[in-house]
């Protein structure tokens, strides 16, 4: 006899047959985040004018994880980005992510930024990242 | 009577005074659950879910994989999750846009 540990949201019956009733529910799946910044803050890289850096994060699982990571497309501003946005989206920020084939990418090993100065002055970008503990493949 | 709630802390934090960023499981906190998961070339995927759920892509490119959200021409509905060339995805419970 299988054994299941369910934890429904309040005011939903933990006998519910609705996956959205759930906080947690053995039978469901969930991604999981295995990596953040230390101490869970926004760390910087600085890109000089007109160049780019590249950030290396070791990962080490084995496997190409899924990441998500927020940027500044305005250093300074504190308004932080994510996904096509920051890879420039719509409109061209000071500083831009490099896509995939453009230089960032995640292997089984390292997630690898690449942040671009559009500008003429130095740029000290803030950024986050979530690594999670499901492939991305 | 108070009210019962679960909750396990991460390594390093008391559950009784941690922030919620600091928990690993809580009862008050909804998580992401799994609907579906999968790969594919361009093109849509029905999920059946009759609401627009929450949603991971990842492209894939000459070996590696890209950052969540990264491609432009991705798109869901009530219906169906609508993808790009060499992309996975997952598809969560969490929705009602």
């Amino acid at each position: 006899m299988p054994f299941v540990f369910k934890l429904s949201l309040p005011g939903k019956n933990v006998s519910s047959s609705n996956p959205q009733d759930f906080v947690f529910n053995s039978r469901l799946g969930s991604v999981k985040i295995v990596q953040q910044p230390p101490n869970k803050t926004a760390q910087s890289v600085t890109v000089g004018a007109s160049t780019t850096e590249t950030v290396t994060i070791a990962h080490n699982l084995g496997f190409i994880p899924l990441v998500m990571v927020f940027a500044e497309k305005s250093p300074g501003t504190g308004k932080f980005y994510n996904g096509y946005a920051i890879h420039g989206g719509s409109e061209v920020g000071d500083v831009t992510l490099l896509p995939i084939g453009g230089g960032t990418y995640v292997d089984a090993n390292n997630l690898v930024l690449v942040f671009q100065n559009n500008t003429a002055s130095q740029k000290i970008v803030q950024y986050y990242y979530y690594i999670f503990g499901d492939s991305a493949t | 009577m108070g009210k019962f709630v679960v909750k396990i802390s991460q390594e390093g934090f008391d559950v009784k005074t941690c922030n919620d960023k600091d928990l690993t499981l809580s009862s008050e906190l909804n998580q992401l659950k799994n609907a579906i998961i999968g790969s594919g070339g361009a093109g849509t995927v029905a999920h059946g879910l009759s609401y627009i759920p929450m949603f991971f892509t990842s492209r894939q490119s000459g070996g590696n994989g890209s950052i969540i959200g990264d491609d432009p021409n991705v798109s869901c509905d009530a219906t169906n999750l609508t993808i790009g060339a060499s992309t996975k995805y997952y598809i969560f419970y969490q929705g009602g846009a």
